[in-house]
Order: C-alpha cells, then structure tokens, then sequence
C-alpha cells in the first residue's frame, strides 16, 4: 500500500518534471507546441500505460523506437543551422522522454526521464534569459528533489518489503543474502517499518522544501563565486525589441494616443548625485526627452534635414547628476533622458546628434538591452530645471526653423488663423508684451493648459478633415492628448514670434522605492514644448555664477491635466507593492544572474565583500578606533564609575560587604547544586525511595541483586522467569550452588502470581521467600 | 557503542556529479549565467547528502531484541529498534543492517536488513527481520550498520555500531514416530519379554490426554467418550520410565555431507527424546555425550533440566577417535543396572568394543535394559523424523 502510493506520487512529480523542462524549451522557442505535445504525452502515458495498464513498449520495442528517433533526428539536424542543432537536440529529447513514458516505470527509466530533462533545462538557460526562467527553475527544482526523495523510499521500501506484509517487489530482495549462499547459512528476510502515507506526503514535500531552500543558498555562493571574464556584444536580451512610436523624423498627431496603454517596458533610470553610489528620488516627474521635432505641415511634425552626429565630450558640469539608463531593445535609435547631458567616461556605443539634439545609440545596440551612465546639469536640488542651460547659441537658420508656421499658398486662407488669433487674444488678455519672451510663452501656456476650455483625452476624437488638426483642435474640438496640446502651444508661440519645438520622450514612469528607479513604459509617452531663450531672455538668478550658457530652453508641458503628481507620495496598493517587488526582482535577474559580467562581479560582490572584510579588520586593529572607544567608555556610566573607582580603590567597608556577598552567592549556589543531586538521585531511585514500592518488587529486587552480585545479570530481552531458569541452570553447574538452583524459580513463580496474577502475599509465603532469599543470599556469599 | 563512520558516493551520486561538472564547466568556459544557475543548483542536493547523513546517523540508538530460545530451522524474529534521540529533527530513510554468523562457520556472517523510512524526533521506531537459522551452534549478532542515503540517494554515509548479541540455537526438534514409542515401551519394561507383565502389572493411577505413540489399549473409552477427546490410562511405572542416554557423537577426520549430516541428525534426535522426556516431570535422565568436549548430565526431568540440555546440546561438537570412547563407558558405569539405557551413535556399534569400554568402567552390560541406535543406519529413519 505504502510502495503503491509513493508509485502515485512519483509518478506525478516525474510528470512535473517533465513538463516544466519542456515548458523553459518552449519559452527559449516562444513556442508552446512542445510543451502541449508533451502534456499531452503525459496524460496519455500515464491513462494508457500506468493507470488502466493497457499498453507497454517492451525494452526492445523501446530501444528500436528510440533508435528510429535518434536516426530522424539526426539526418534532419544535419542540414540545420546552429541553433538549429540546438533545438533539435532538445527535441530529441523530448522524443526519447515519451518513449520512456510508454515503458513500465523502473527506477532506471525515472533516471533517464530526470537526466533527459536536465539536458533540456540546460539548453533552454542559454536561450530563456527572462525571470520566468528563474521561477521555473525554482519549480523544477522542488519538484526534481521530490522526486528523487520518492525514488529512493521507492527503491528502499521494494528492497525490504513493508511491516505490513507487503511483499518486497523483488522475488529475492538482497536483504535475504543468506539464500544465494549454502543452505546451511543463515536465510534472512528484511523489513520495512510503515508510514502513513500522509505523512510521507508531508515529510518529503517539507524535507524536499529545505532542501531547496539549502540548494539556492548554496547554489547563489557557487554561482556568484564562479570566474566571470568579458566576452564582448554578449549583453542579454530579455525581450523582443520594441516598436517605438514617435521617435522618428516623422511624427503624425494621434500616433502617441496608440500607446498609452501599452506597458512595455522603454527603460529604467536612476539618479545620483555627482559621483555618489546611492541612488535619490527625484522631486516631481522629471521629463526624459527622446526627440525633438521642428517641422509642421497638415498634421506631421517633422525633423530638420540636418545632422551633426559626434561621440560625446567627456566633461564635469555642475550642477552634476549622474543618470544609469538601462535601455531596453527598440527600432530606433533615439534613447531617452534627462537633458542636457554629457558624457562621464567614454562610451562608444553612444552618440549624440547635436543638430537634432538627442542622444542615440549605435546600430549594434539597438537589438539588445543597452546600460549606460550619463551625465546632465539639466537638474538642481533634486528636481528637474524648467529652463536648461545651453552652451551654444542657436544660428538664425536654426532659429527661423523653430518659427516656422505653415504658411497658405496662393488664393488660401490660412490654416492655421484661428490659432494665431486664439495665440494672441490669449496675449492681449494676459497684457504681456510678446518681447518679455519667458512671460508671454508662459501666458500662452497658462491659456491653453488651464483656461478650462481644453481638456485632455486619450480617446480618439472626431476632427474636421477638411482644416488642420491643430486649428481644429484650438477652435473647434478643443479635446485631445499631450501631442495636440504640445502642437497647438508650438504653432500658437511660434504665431507671436516666440521659437519653440516640440519635444517627445516620457514623462515620470513608475517609481520603485526598493531599487530607486523609474521604471519608463510605453504608456509614458509624453510629449511638451520647449522654448528658445537668447542669453538675453534668460531671467537673472535662474543659473548660479559658475555656469554661464549661451542660451537656454524653457520647457512647458501644456498638457490640461498633467500636473506633476509624486506618485510615491500617494499610498500603494498592495498589487503596486508586489508589482514593484516582481521589477525589482527581474532588475537584479538581470543585472547579477542572467547579465552578471566580471564587471558587476567586482562591483557588486567582491568589492564591497573586500571593503567590508579591510573596514572589519580595521575595526579591530586600528588604534584610532580603540582610541574612540575608550573615549566613548569614559564618556559612559561605566567610564565615571572606573575614574571614581581609581580614587577610592580599597574600602573596608565595600570589602566586607563584597565579600560577605561572594560567600552568599557561592553557599546558595552549592546548595542548589546539592539539592538538585539529591533530588536526582531519589528521581532515578523511583518510588521504591518513598516507601510505595511493593515488598514483592522489593524482594525480586533483592533477588536479582544477589544473583548480580554472583555475575549473573539480566539481559534486557529477558522476561523475570527467563532470568530465573537460566540462573538456576547456571547455579546447577557448581556443586556447591546446586541446592540453591530452584530457588530463583520459585521465588520469580511468587513474584508472577502477585505483580501479574493479582494475587496477594500472605505471611506465610512472604516468609518462604524471605528465607529463600536469605538462603539464596548466604550461599551465594560462600566463598567457592 | 564504539562507532565506525563511512562516507561513500553511490553510482547515482557519481553520475549525478558527472553532469553537475560537466554542466559548470561548459557553463564557466562558454560563461553561460544560467547554465552556471543550474550547474550551481545541482551542487547544493550533494552537499546537502554530505552534511545531513553525518547529522541524522549522529544521535541514533540501535537495538535488538532477540528471542530467549530457538531452535535451529524454527523461525527466527528480531526485533530492531531505533530511536531518534534528537529533540527536533526527525530522520528520513534509514537502514540498519544486522550481521549473523555461527561462530565456528568459515563463511562471512549473512545480513538482514531493516528500513525505517521515518522517525521522528523523540521516538522510537521497531521493525522486525526474520528468518531461519538452519543450523544449531552459537551464533554473533551483530555490528550493526546504519546507513542512509538521504536525500536523494547520492552518497552513502554508514556507521557501524558494535552492538554484539550471541543466541545459542539450539538442536532441531524431530518427530518420533509410533515405531519409536514401540521400542521405548520395550525398554521401559526391560524388553519384550516384560511387556506384558510389565504393563498388566504396573499400577494405574490416573488418567491423561492421548499423546501420539500411545498405545489403542490404553485408551480409557468411558472418559474418552464423555469427554470426546481420547483420554489414556496412566501407570505407575516410575522405575521404568528413567531413561539414560548415551550417545557417541563420531564423524571422520575428513567427514563427508553424509558424516556431518548423520552428527546434526543424532544430536536432534536426542534432544527430541529429552525433551519429550521432560514434559512429564518426576523421570530421572541420564545424558551422556561422547563428543569433543564429554559430557554426563543427570538429574529429574524437568523445564530447567530440558533448558540446560538444550543449551549442552546446542554446542555439541563431534568427535573422531576411531574407538569407542571410554567416557560413555564411564558413563555407563554411573547408570543405574535397572535403568533404560539407550546408545545412540552416528556409527554402527561394535558390540565387543563396547563390552570392553564397558568393562573398564566396571559397568556390566548384562541385566540391562539396554537399546542401541545407528543414526546412521537404514532403521533408523523408523524411529525419527527431523
């Protein structure tokens, strides 16, 4: 009953075994064929060959089979590409897998069925880089040792058999060694004790449980202790690479309302201040600009035709924040962040498109995962600057483009009058002359963003083809998203003189507190306006004396409704909290498991392993330290307790007093410690000590004492009648003894008859006994 | 408890570490993160059936219990008992293996072996082995070995405990047929000439069950059909049923299957004899053994003198001076005239040697109620079955 029931469960961890290795395949693949297929070969094996036993391949048929398999194969594999190879290996796997499954389940084939999906699970670690291969990684793990801790009380239970009195499986378990030697050797049958099969159950899934637990401790020791050395362009990539939309010389209005719903991942971002190593949260949201675009015509921002493409200076400004972006595949090229940015050390991967003012990356970099530090003086005291210092001025050429309005041909109205008119009734209302650059842009942006007239949506809103989307947007359909608010302010600045672009990247992003980063999405997608400000717009006091630009951008977000909020401020629900903790988590399988580098190593474990073992050895070496510690002790309780004790270090008084108390102390504690003896003592004594003892015991007692004391003792296996023929037969061996030999029975037969019988000692008989005893005793004293 | 520790890796351990270091290295020589995770992971199961079969075997107490008495080819139960004196952990998959050997066999002791897949802390756990020990002799129990190969029956951590028990086993109780209660009565009243006489003229004093070899004619049917079981007359005859014992235990220098056979046959059957004769207390029994070490036993028939035979018999060793030995001749000289007196030898008795050992010991052979028995002669098979 007990092997039948292990026979159930391994059965089904074995098929979990199985599963979950042809799941990580199928991952690797992004295919769930495999995985299917193998469920249901499960299912089918498990019905059909184990549960109804209406079909087995013998070993013969197995091995044909398997051979058949292996040939195919390895004649299609033969014509594949490396990966290819990989794969098929893989599949070949599997294949062999469901041709044991068919066999009848021997210890042997549990073997082949665990090995061949360790094969498996090594293939997929080199193509499933993602945490989902940890998690199930984890699975496979807790469900191999389960089975493998089944598997072994499988095989002991069938080498012994069970208390029960089930057979052992084997017709001659090795136990029964003495059967396949002489018959006259001794023949020999072992046993198995029983468990209930619940706590069989309990046990291995608790045993199997710690043992996990013991094998990812030793497993993360190992796994990190391993030499790592670089091998170049070998970054990991976790996910297909991303289809971003907007970062192009081409942006048409609507495009970014596709995307507010999509939480693919763009990138993560942390802060530090200068050279620091701990990370800070940034006040607000801070805008990660991607792209600029210049050029507007019927609804298309587009990008000027210029490019100026150069690898960025290396250079310290201040105020200094660094930025590590970890940018996730994508189509193009542009990465986002906070500008204006610098380089903090070479990086070649990296190039910065002066013309178009974005920060791209190169070619080779866009397919997989790309880690990069930044520099920016675009932040102060923690928050994003509103107005960016700039180290060039703009050219008129430039300039005349950042004013560019789309202008009407011959015989046209105007596109864009309502706008322009709009532009300037909301200028004239302010009183704002349009020369007090930063307060007229502001004055505009205050209209369009909080006059109430203009409300954002991301729904898809009904726009008059026949004019342009921006008219339409600022005189009659006064709803859409950020690209339409960022659009109108550029065309509406732009209408009064003021140069302006439109910026597109990510606003804010989702704030991790436990790794202090954003976490940047599609959804994010943002776009603001930033304004060009001559030296001479630039309002006095906006940058310190050490920084001198030549120019600046003030950046508005028009947006109605796209106030800053801190996201961390708010209380997180409980969803947020394990969505953080699952980012988090797959940021760390990235960065120190399927991305670690001799790099990371050094950095994450051997220096700061190295900086603690030196700051320890310090701590204990170092005068200074001890010094302090001194200084500390004095300062304490105890320290004015020793100054005032080297003053008065001897008093009678306090003398006496110590000493009386030491004597207490030591009287008190030998008398528990006697009183504890002693009462141990009377503990192992029993109750015989208090006088509850019954006089028979006494007596047998007595009579096991004296034989004792003629070497003859009772073995624990021995019953009190057993002891007593066997000492009468040795007493009856010498001559002298042998009128005594009787006497040990008879006195056990008075013994039984009151401590078993229940029957009473009257004083007839306790007196024979007495005398036997006394008899007993004398003689055995005699000397031989 | 002296104590010897092992540590071996098992097959599977040494298959299982193949692909655990083929698994790392190609890992760590292609760098490949997951395949070190994984290479990594099979580390940790090796190292922990390392370090958890030297704790579980630590705390541990094995006993046996053995039964008080055994006869050779009866069956054999021993009880194994162990106790996890851990106070928290409970220990998984436990195997303790005993030794038996007969301390004058040449061959390596027989293991049995018994499996505890779980104890849990602070108890006791018993499990029984069983068996048959086809041979009398003294026989060592033990060293234990405790071994587990917990958890995932990769390495194999045992320790031997020097826990030694001996068991005398002794001589295999027969059967003694109807041909053989026919003789005995024969003796008991001085041969055929005194059977009649002697069973007409015994004195009945009681009535007892049936007992197979009795004869029809002693069957009291009047009880026997109140009662409906047969019921047998009982005669004072206490002169005649005191039975002496002789017997020349001899096997060649080189013995043969045959000789050795013929040995473990007559020790059986005498103590067949004995111990029926023991089961009516009051019979004074003469055992007399002509063996390597010689042996006169006398006394009243009785459980204790059954048990000191016995445990004599059990250790009986053969012996193979080609005379008739002199020490039954002694023997026979300390038999009183009027007792039965049976020789039972592995050989065919020369009459003449007999008379002279027999005359040395001042031991008349004449006037005696005197039977002689070869084991291994053809008649034999008439009297016993083992």
């Amino acid at each position: 009953m007990q092997s039948v029931y292990i026979d159930y469960l391994l059965r089904a961890t074995i098929s979990a075994v199985v599963l979950l290795a042809t799941m990580l395949l199928g991952m690797g693949e992004r295919t769930a064929t495999l995985t299917l297929v193998s469920l249901g070969m499960v299912v089918v094996s498990a019905y059909v060959s184990d549960f109804k036993r209406l079909f087995h391949l013998s070993q013969r048929m197995a091995d044909w089979t398997a051979l058949g398999v292996v040939a195919v194969t390895a004649a299609n594999a033969f014509h594949e590409d490396r990966p290819g190879q990989l794969f098929a290996v893989a599949h070949l796997q599997s294949y062999l897998q469901y041709v044991l499954l068919f066999q009848p389940k021997t210890t042997r084939i549990y073997w082949q069925l665990a090995v061949l999906s360790l094969g498996q699970v090594a293939i997929a670690s080199t193509l499933v880089p993602g945490i989902a291969f940890g998690f199930l990684l984890l699975a496979y793990l807790f469900a191999g040792v389960v089975t493998f801790v089944l598997l072994l009380l499988r095989a002991q239970s069938q080498r012994y058999g069970s208390a029960d009195g089930t057979a052992p499986a084997s017709a001659l378990p090795r136990a029964a060694v003495g059967a396949q030697r002489s018959p006259q050797a001794p023949m020999l049958m072992g046993n198995s004790a029983r468990v209930e099969p619940r706590a069989i159950v309990v046990g291995v899934v608790a045993q199997s449980a710690f043992l996990c637990a013991f094998a990812v401790a030793v497993a993360a020791v190992l796994f990190f202790a391993l030499p790592r050395w670089d091998i170049p362009n070998r970054e990991v990539a976790t996910t297909e690479p991303l289809h971003s939309v907007g970062f192009s010389k081409k942006v048409t209005l609507g495009e970014l309302g596709e995307v507010v719903n999509n939480p693919d991942l763009v990138m993560r971002i942390e802060f530090f201040r200068g050279l620091e190593t701990r990370a800070f949260k940034p006040a607000g949201e801070p805008l990660f600009r991607g792209t600029v675009v210049t050029r507007y015509e019927r609804g298309e921002w587009t990008q000027a035709d210029r490019k100026s493409v150069a690898a960025l200076q290396v250079e310290f400004k201040s105020p200094f924040v660094r930025q590590r972006v970890t940018a996730e595949p994508s189509d193009v090229a542009e990465l986002s962040c906070v500008f204006p940015v610098f380089a903090v050390r070479p990086d070649f991967r990296l190039r910065l498109d002066t013309a178009g003012d974005q920060l791209i990356r190169q070619e080779d970099y866009r397919v997989k995962p790309i880690e990069f530090e930044i520099g920016t003086n675009g932040m102060i005291d923690d928050r994003q600057r509103t107005i960016l210092p700039c180290d060039q001025r703009l050219r008129d050429r430039e300039v005349r483009e950042l004013l560019q309005i789309p202008q009407a041909a011959a015989g046209q109205n105007d596109a864009l009058a309502g706008l322009r008119a709009t532009a300037a009734l909301a200028l004239e209302g302010s009183g704002i002359d349009p020369s007090q650059r930063v307060a007229a842009t502001r004055a505009i942006n205050e209209y369009l963003s909080s006059s109430g007239r203009y409300l954002y949506s991301i729904e898809r809103q009904p726009r008059d083809r026949a004019i342009d989307p921006l008219e339409d947007f600022v005189t009659r359909h006064p709803v859409g998203h950020c690209e339409y608010f960022a659009g109108a302010l550029v065309m509406m600045l732009r209408s009064q003189g003021i140069p302006a672009r439109m910026a597109i990247g990510f606003k804010g992003g989702e704030w991790n507190p436990l790794g202090m980063y954003y976490q940047v999405q599609q959804l994010h997608a943002h776009a603001w306006v930033e304004v060009y400000l001559g030296k001479e717009d630039i309002p006095p006091g906006e940058f310190s004396d050490d920084e001198t630009p030549a120019a600046a951008w003030l950046v508005l977000d028009p947006t109605a409704g796209a106030q800053e909020s801190d996201s961390a401020a708010q209380g997180e629900s409980l969803l947020a909290r394990f969505r953080h903790y699952l980012d988090y988590t797959q940021v760390l399988w990235i960065n120190y498991v399927a991305g670690l580098n001799s790099k990371r190593q050094r950095q994450g474990i051997y220096d700061p392993l190295a900086q603690g073992a030196e700051a320890a050895v310090e701590n204990v070496i170092s005068p200074e330290v001890w010094q302090e510690r001194v200084r500390i002790v004095n300062n304490s309780h105890l320290g004015t307790f020793w100054q005032w004790y080297r003053r008065h270090w001897f008093s009678w008084r306090g003398g006496l007093v110590a000493a009386g108390f030491s004597l207490v102390v030591i009287l008190l504690y030998v008398s528990a410690r006697t009183l504890i003896r002693a009462l141990r003592r009377l503990g192992l004594a029993g109750a015989a000590r208090f006088g509850n003892e019954p006089p028979v015991l006494e007596m047998y007692r007595r009579l096991e004492a004296a034989l004792a004391r003629h070497g003859l003792t009772r073995h624990p296996a021995q019953t009190a009648y057993e002891f007593a023929l066997a000492a009468g037969g040795e007493l009856a061996e010498h001559i002298e003894h042998r009128r005594v030999a009787h006497l040990p029975r008879r006195i056990v037969d008075v013994f039984y008859r009151v401590r078993f019988g229940g029957r009473t000692l009257d004083n007839l008989e306790a007196d024979a006994v007495e005398h036997a005893l006394a008899e007993l005793e004398r003689t055995l004293a005699e000397p031989r | 408890m002296a104590r010897q520790r092992q540590i071996r890796i098992c097959r599977e351990g040494l298959i299982y570490s193949l692909v655990m270091v083929a698994a790392l290295s190609g890992a760590v020589g292609r760098q490949l993160n997951l395949l070190m995770l994984v290479g990594s992971l099979l580390a940790g199961p090796l190292l922990f059936g390392l370090v958890y079969g030297r704790l579980a075997l630590r705390r541990l107490k094995v006993e046996r219990k053995l039964p008080p008495h055994l006869h050779s080819d009866q069956r054999l139960v021993v009880d194994v008992s162990v106790s996890n004196l851990r106070r928290w952990l409970g220990i998984w998959a436990i195997e303790v293996e005993d030794h038996v050997g007969r301390d004058e066999a040449l061959e390596a002791p027989a293991a049995a072996g018994v499996f505890f897949p779980h104890i849990a802390a602070r108890q006791t756990t018993q499990v029984s082995y069983a068996g048959r020990l086809p041979r009398r002799g003294r026989y060592q129990f033990g060293p234990f070995r405790v071994t587990t190969r917990f958890p995932l029956g990769l390495i194999r951590h045992t320790v031997v405990l020097n826990e030694s028990e001996v068991l005398l086993v002794r001589p295999k109780l027969g059967r003694l047929t109807r041909d053989w209660a026919q003789i005995a009565r024969e003796n008991a009243v001085g041969g055929q000439r005194m059977q009649r006489r002697g069973l007409l003229e015994a004195d009945f004093y009681g009535l007892r069950d049936w007992r197979a070899g009795d004869s029809r004619r002693w069957i009291h049917w009047r009880t026997s059909a109140r009662r409906g079981s047969l019921v047998v007359r009982q005669f004072e005859q206490r002169r005649s049923q005191d039975l002496a014992l002789l017997v020349d235990l001899w096997q060649p220098s080189d013995p043969s299957e045959n000789d050795l056979q013929h040995v473990e046959t007559a020790v059986s059957f005498v103590a067949t004899v004995v111990a029926q004769a023991c089961r009516e207390t009051g019979r004074q029994l003469v055992l007399a053994l002509a063996a390597q070490e010689p042996l006169y036993r006398s006394g009243a028939a009785s459980p204790l003198f059954f048990e000191e035979q016995m445990d004599a018999l059990s250790l009986a060793a053969a012996h193979n001076e080609p005379r008739f030995p002199n020490s039954l001749g002694r023997a026979l000289s300390l038999v009183p005239l009027s007792m039965s007196t049976l020789i039972v030898s592995t050989r065919s008795i020369d009459w003449a040697a007999l008379q002279a050992v027999a005359i040395q010991g001042d031991a008349p052979l004449s006037g005696r109620p005197l039977q002689v028995l070869n084991v291994a002669g053809p008649q034999f098979a008439r009297y016993f079955q083992d």
